[in-house]
Protein backbone atom coordinates (compact mmCIF):
# COMPACT_ATOMS: atom_id res chain seq x y z
CA UNK A 1 0.00 0.00 0.00
CA UNK A 2 1.43 3.20 -1.20
CA UNK A 3 1.11 5.64 1.72
CA UNK A 4 1.06 9.54 0.74
CA UNK A 5 3.83 10.73 1.86
CA UNK A 6 3.28 14.31 3.17
CA UNK A 7 6.14 17.08 4.15
CA UNK A 8 4.38 19.14 7.27
CA UNK A 9 7.79 20.13 8.38
CA UNK A 10 7.32 23.91 8.29
CA UNK A 11 3.87 23.57 10.33
CA UNK A 12 5.82 22.02 13.33
CA UNK A 13 8.30 22.30 15.71
CA UNK A 14 10.80 19.92 17.57
CA UNK A 15 12.48 19.43 20.34
CA UNK A 16 14.75 17.17 22.23
CA UNK A 17 13.28 16.07 26.12
CA UNK A 18 15.94 15.12 28.54
CA UNK A 19 15.67 11.53 27.97
CA UNK A 20 16.75 11.84 24.34
CA UNK A 21 13.08 11.90 22.98
CA UNK A 22 12.06 13.76 19.95
CA UNK A 23 9.21 15.95 20.82
CA UNK A 24 7.09 17.23 17.53
CA UNK A 25 4.39 20.05 18.17
CA UNK A 26 2.37 22.23 16.45
CA UNK A 27 3.29 25.63 15.64
CA UNK A 28 2.33 29.24 14.54
CA UNK A 29 2.07 28.90 10.97
CA UNK A 30 0.18 25.94 11.45
CA UNK A 31 -2.61 27.62 13.95
CA UNK A 32 -2.71 30.53 11.50
CA UNK A 33 -3.72 28.20 8.46
CA UNK A 34 -6.29 26.02 10.84
CA UNK A 35 -7.75 28.62 13.52
CA UNK A 36 -9.31 27.40 16.31
CA UNK A 37 -9.11 23.58 16.52
CA UNK A 38 -12.21 21.94 17.67
CA UNK A 39 -11.75 18.11 17.37
CA UNK A 40 -8.26 16.23 17.41
CA UNK A 41 -7.85 12.53 16.83
CA UNK A 42 -4.89 10.04 16.86
CA UNK A 43 -4.08 7.07 14.15
CA UNK A 44 -5.14 4.33 15.96
CA UNK A 45 -2.29 1.82 17.54
CA UNK A 46 0.47 4.10 16.29
CA UNK A 47 3.57 2.70 18.00
CA UNK A 48 5.92 3.71 15.43
CA UNK A 49 5.84 5.99 12.06
CA UNK A 50 7.92 6.59 9.30
CA UNK A 51 8.85 9.89 7.97
CA UNK A 52 5.73 11.42 6.17
CA UNK A 53 3.17 9.32 8.04
CA UNK A 54 -0.03 10.98 9.92
CA UNK A 55 0.67 11.80 13.39
CA UNK A 56 -2.88 13.72 13.72
CA UNK A 57 -5.76 14.44 12.21
CA UNK A 58 -7.42 17.59 13.65
CA UNK A 59 -10.47 20.13 12.73
CA UNK A 60 -10.68 23.82 12.53
CA UNK A 61 -12.52 26.84 12.17
CA UNK A 62 -10.37 27.31 8.41
CA UNK A 63 -9.71 23.65 7.88
CA UNK A 64 -9.77 19.99 8.16
CA UNK A 65 -6.88 18.25 7.78
CA UNK A 66 -4.37 15.58 9.26
CA UNK A 67 -0.56 16.48 9.84
CA UNK A 68 2.41 14.19 9.09
CA UNK A 69 5.69 13.17 11.32
CA UNK A 70 9.03 15.35 9.69
CA UNK A 71 10.56 12.40 11.07
CA UNK A 72 10.73 8.77 11.48
CA UNK A 73 10.66 6.67 14.61
CA UNK A 74 9.08 4.76 17.55
CA UNK A 75 6.11 6.80 19.83
CA UNK A 76 7.24 7.15 23.30
CA UNK A 77 4.64 9.43 24.19
CA UNK A 78 1.02 10.42 22.43
CA UNK A 79 -0.27 13.55 23.95
CA UNK A 80 -4.00 12.55 24.73
CA UNK A 81 -4.76 15.42 26.58
CA UNK A 82 -5.89 16.43 22.81
CA UNK A 83 -8.67 13.98 22.54
CA UNK A 84 -10.61 16.16 25.19
CA UNK A 85 -9.06 19.38 25.06
CA UNK A 86 -8.45 20.06 21.33
CA UNK A 87 -8.20 23.34 21.77
CA UNK A 88 -4.82 23.20 23.54
CA UNK A 89 -3.42 23.03 20.05
CA UNK A 90 -4.26 26.56 19.58
CA UNK A 91 -1.78 27.96 22.80
CA UNK A 92 1.48 28.94 22.36
CA UNK A 93 3.16 27.09 25.19
CA UNK A 94 5.09 23.62 23.33
CA UNK A 95 3.51 21.58 26.96
CA UNK A 96 0.39 22.20 25.16
CA UNK A 97 0.89 21.77 21.74
CA UNK A 98 2.85 18.55 21.17
CA UNK A 99 1.80 16.27 19.32
CA UNK A 100 3.89 12.88 20.01
CA UNK A 101 7.20 12.05 21.10
CA UNK A 102 9.06 9.97 19.40
CA UNK A 103 12.72 7.74 20.03
CA UNK B 1 17.00 -14.26 57.64
CA UNK B 2 15.23 -15.02 54.57
CA UNK B 3 13.12 -12.41 52.40
CA UNK B 4 14.09 -8.94 53.01
CA UNK B 5 12.70 -8.21 56.14
CA UNK B 6 12.32 -11.28 57.52
CA UNK B 7 13.41 -13.12 60.58
CA UNK B 8 13.12 -17.00 60.52
CA UNK B 9 13.33 -20.40 63.14
CA UNK B 10 13.45 -23.56 60.77
CA UNK B 11 12.47 -22.17 57.69
CA UNK B 12 9.67 -20.28 59.48
CA UNK B 13 8.77 -16.82 59.71
CA UNK B 14 8.93 -15.26 63.53
CA UNK B 15 9.06 -11.59 62.77
CA UNK B 16 8.18 -9.23 59.92
CA UNK B 17 9.64 -5.21 60.49
CA UNK B 18 9.05 -2.51 58.08
CA UNK B 19 10.70 1.21 57.71
CA UNK B 20 8.83 4.25 56.10
CA UNK B 21 10.69 7.59 55.51
CA UNK B 22 9.13 11.10 55.28
CA UNK B 23 11.22 13.51 54.63
CA UNK B 24 13.79 13.13 57.18
CA UNK B 25 11.60 11.31 59.66
CA UNK B 26 12.23 7.44 59.58
CA UNK B 27 9.93 5.13 61.31
CA UNK B 28 10.49 1.19 61.83
CA UNK B 29 7.99 -1.14 63.00
CA UNK B 30 7.62 -4.67 63.14
CA UNK B 31 6.02 -7.95 64.52
CA UNK B 32 7.18 -10.82 67.01
CA UNK B 33 5.10 -13.51 67.10
CA UNK B 34 4.86 -15.17 70.14
CA UNK B 35 1.64 -16.71 70.68
CA UNK B 36 -0.49 -16.08 68.03
CA UNK B 37 -3.41 -18.37 67.16
CA UNK B 38 -2.18 -19.39 63.82
CA UNK B 39 -5.25 -21.10 62.21
CA UNK B 40 -7.08 -17.27 62.96
CA UNK B 41 -3.74 -15.88 61.22
CA UNK B 42 -3.97 -17.96 58.55
CA UNK B 43 -7.16 -17.21 57.87
CA UNK B 44 -7.47 -13.22 58.47
CA UNK B 45 -4.29 -13.06 56.01
CA UNK B 46 -4.61 -13.05 52.54
CA UNK B 47 -1.24 -12.29 50.71
CA UNK B 48 -1.63 -11.08 47.09
CA UNK B 49 -1.63 -14.13 44.55
CA UNK B 50 1.21 -13.30 43.12
CA UNK B 51 3.42 -13.76 46.01
CA UNK B 52 2.00 -17.01 47.55
CA UNK B 53 2.50 -18.57 43.57
CA UNK B 54 6.38 -17.41 43.62
CA UNK B 55 7.40 -18.92 46.57
CA UNK B 56 5.43 -22.22 46.06
CA UNK B 57 3.87 -21.66 49.14
CA UNK B 58 0.30 -23.49 50.14
CA UNK B 59 -0.89 -21.18 52.68
CA UNK B 60 -0.18 -18.42 55.46
CA UNK B 61 -0.03 -21.43 57.70
CA UNK B 62 2.80 -23.53 56.80
CA UNK B 63 5.27 -20.21 56.30
CA UNK B 64 5.12 -18.84 60.00
CA UNK B 65 5.41 -19.85 63.75
CA UNK B 66 5.62 -18.52 66.85
CA UNK B 67 9.20 -18.17 69.03
CA UNK B 68 8.26 -19.54 72.05
CA UNK B 69 8.78 -23.01 71.71
CA UNK B 70 12.43 -22.14 70.93
CA UNK B 71 12.77 -21.08 74.09
CA UNK B 72 15.14 -22.24 76.83
CA UNK B 73 13.26 -24.79 79.45
CA UNK B 74 13.58 -22.30 82.27
CA UNK B 75 11.60 -19.51 79.46
CA UNK B 76 9.28 -21.36 78.38
CA UNK B 77 6.70 -20.11 80.52
CA UNK B 78 7.63 -16.61 81.10
CA UNK B 79 4.69 -13.71 80.54
CA UNK B 80 4.74 -11.24 77.72
CA UNK B 81 5.68 -8.61 80.48
CA UNK B 82 8.54 -10.63 81.41
CA UNK B 83 10.09 -11.17 77.86
CA UNK B 84 8.95 -7.68 76.77
CA UNK B 85 10.93 -6.11 79.99
CA UNK B 86 13.57 -8.69 78.95
CA UNK B 87 14.14 -7.12 75.40
CA UNK B 88 14.29 -3.46 76.25
CA UNK B 89 16.96 -4.48 79.14
CA UNK B 90 19.07 -5.87 76.32
CA UNK B 91 18.22 -3.22 73.63
CA UNK B 92 18.78 -0.39 75.92
CA UNK B 93 22.00 -2.60 77.91
CA UNK B 94 20.34 -1.57 81.40
CA UNK B 95 20.06 -4.07 84.09
CA UNK B 96 17.64 -1.91 85.60
CA UNK B 97 14.03 -1.39 83.60
CA UNK B 98 13.80 2.71 85.20
CA UNK B 99 17.24 3.27 83.23
CA UNK B 100 15.22 2.69 80.23
CA UNK B 101 14.90 6.23 78.54
CA UNK B 102 10.83 6.35 78.84
CA UNK B 103 8.39 9.27 77.67
CA UNK B 104 4.84 9.55 79.76
CA UNK B 105 2.12 10.06 77.33
CA UNK B 106 -0.04 12.87 79.00
CA UNK B 107 -3.58 12.70 78.51
CA UNK B 108 -3.37 15.95 76.40
CA UNK B 109 -0.96 13.54 74.07
CA UNK B 110 -3.57 10.57 74.39
CA UNK B 111 -6.15 13.30 73.10
CA UNK B 112 -4.56 14.23 69.94
CA UNK B 113 -3.45 10.62 69.41
CA UNK B 114 -7.41 9.27 69.67
CA UNK B 115 -8.30 12.46 67.60
CA UNK B 116 -5.74 11.58 64.79
CA UNK B 117 -7.19 7.57 64.92
CA UNK B 118 -10.63 9.28 64.55
CA UNK B 119 -9.79 11.61 61.44
CA UNK B 120 -7.46 9.32 59.57
CA UNK B 121 -7.46 5.64 60.64
CA UNK B 122 -11.34 5.11 60.86
CA UNK B 123 -13.68 3.96 58.00
CA UNK B 124 -13.55 1.96 55.42
CA UNK B 125 -11.18 3.89 52.97
CA UNK B 126 -8.41 3.29 55.26
CA UNK B 127 -8.90 0.00 56.21
CA UNK B 128 -10.23 -1.43 53.45
CA UNK B 129 -8.51 0.50 51.08
CA UNK B 130 -9.54 2.44 48.32
CA UNK B 131 -10.19 0.07 45.61
CA UNK B 132 -8.26 1.04 41.85
CA UNK B 133 -10.50 1.82 39.27
CA UNK B 134 -8.62 0.97 36.07
CA UNK B 135 -8.80 -1.77 33.27
CA UNK B 136 -6.02 -3.79 34.64
CA UNK B 137 -4.18 -4.74 37.88
CA UNK B 138 -0.56 -7.00 37.44
CA UNK B 139 1.51 -8.07 39.05
CA UNK B 140 4.67 -10.19 40.00
CA UNK B 141 7.61 -11.15 42.53
CA UNK B 142 10.45 -10.42 41.68
CA UNK B 143 13.33 -12.20 43.59
CA UNK B 144 15.31 -10.58 45.83
CA UNK B 145 12.69 -7.08 45.28
CA UNK B 146 9.22 -7.96 46.20
CA UNK B 147 6.00 -7.97 44.86
CA UNK B 148 5.44 -5.08 42.38
CA UNK B 149 1.63 -4.63 41.36
CA UNK B 150 0.43 -2.22 38.14
CA UNK B 151 -3.03 -0.61 38.42
CA UNK B 152 -3.81 0.56 34.89
CA UNK B 153 -6.38 1.81 32.25
CA UNK B 154 -6.13 2.07 28.37
CA UNK B 155 -7.46 4.58 26.34
CA UNK B 156 -7.57 4.41 22.57
CA UNK B 157 -4.31 1.67 22.86
CA UNK B 158 -2.39 4.59 24.77
CA UNK B 159 -1.61 4.42 29.47
CA UNK B 160 -3.99 6.63 30.75
CA UNK B 161 -3.37 5.99 34.20
CA UNK B 162 -1.10 4.02 35.95
CA UNK B 163 -0.69 3.62 39.82
CA UNK B 164 2.34 1.58 41.14
CA UNK B 165 1.90 -0.77 44.14
CA UNK B 166 3.86 -3.62 46.22
CA UNK B 167 6.18 -4.56 49.33
CA UNK B 168 9.51 -4.00 48.02
CA UNK B 169 11.02 -1.96 50.33
CA UNK B 170 12.41 1.07 49.01
CA UNK B 171 11.75 4.36 51.11
CA UNK B 172 13.57 6.68 48.55
CA UNK B 173 11.86 5.80 45.81
CA UNK B 174 9.93 8.12 43.65
CA UNK B 175 6.44 5.92 42.19
CA UNK B 176 4.86 8.64 40.88
CA UNK B 177 7.80 9.57 39.03
CA UNK B 178 7.56 6.50 37.13
CA UNK B 179 3.38 6.12 36.87
CA UNK B 180 4.40 9.74 35.12
CA UNK B 181 6.65 8.71 32.63
CA UNK B 182 4.14 5.87 31.80
CA UNK B 183 1.20 7.74 31.35
CA UNK B 184 0.42 8.93 27.64
CA UNK B 185 2.55 6.13 26.36
CA UNK B 186 1.54 3.17 23.41
CA UNK B 187 0.42 -0.22 25.63
CA UNK B 188 3.17 -1.48 23.65
CA UNK B 189 6.56 -3.91 23.95
CA UNK B 190 8.97 -1.36 22.43
CA UNK B 191 7.23 2.20 23.89
CA UNK B 192 6.63 0.34 27.31
CA UNK B 193 10.31 -0.37 27.54
CA UNK B 194 11.64 2.69 26.38
CA UNK B 195 9.24 4.29 29.01
CA UNK B 196 10.48 2.07 32.00
CA UNK B 197 14.30 2.49 30.86
CA UNK B 198 13.72 6.50 31.27
CA UNK B 199 12.71 5.54 35.05
CA UNK B 200 15.42 4.78 37.19
CA UNK B 201 14.03 1.63 38.19
CA UNK B 202 16.88 0.56 39.96
CA UNK B 203 16.55 3.75 42.74
CA UNK B 204 12.61 4.34 42.70
CA UNK B 205 11.94 -0.17 43.04
CA UNK B 206 14.96 -2.31 42.80
CA UNK B 207 16.72 -4.78 40.56
CA UNK B 208 14.47 -4.82 37.95
CA UNK B 209 14.63 -4.36 34.27
CA UNK B 210 12.61 -2.26 31.94
CA UNK B 211 11.84 -5.45 30.26
CA UNK B 212 10.57 -7.57 32.78
CA UNK B 213 8.24 -4.20 33.92
CA UNK B 214 6.83 -3.63 30.07
CA UNK B 215 6.14 -7.34 30.49
CA UNK B 216 4.50 -7.78 33.67
CA UNK B 217 1.93 -4.98 32.02
CA UNK B 218 1.32 -6.32 28.64
CA UNK B 219 1.01 -10.23 29.54
CA UNK B 220 -2.17 -11.63 30.96
CA UNK B 221 -0.17 -13.95 32.75
CA UNK B 222 0.18 -11.09 35.14
CA UNK B 223 -3.58 -10.66 36.36
CA UNK B 224 -4.05 -10.50 39.58
CA UNK B 225 -7.94 -9.38 39.37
Amino acid sequence: MMANKVDDSKYLWTDKTSDGHTRIGLNDLARGEIGQVTFAEFPEKMTEVAQGDPILSFEGSKAVTEIHSPIGGKVAKVNEDLIEHPELLNEDDPDKTWIVELF
Amino acid sequence: MTGRNDLTVDGKKISGMSALKIGNRFLCGGTLMVDVDLAAAAKALTPPKAKLQSKGIKSVHSRVTNIRQYFEPKYKNMTFEELEKRILLTVFRVTDIRDVPTYKMTDEDWKEVLQIADDTYTGDDFVMGTKPNDDYFRGRHFDGVGTVEVSFSVKNDVISHAKIYGDFNNPNGDLPAIEKNITNVPFAKASLEEAFRTSHLADNIGDVSPEDMADLMLKEKYDLK
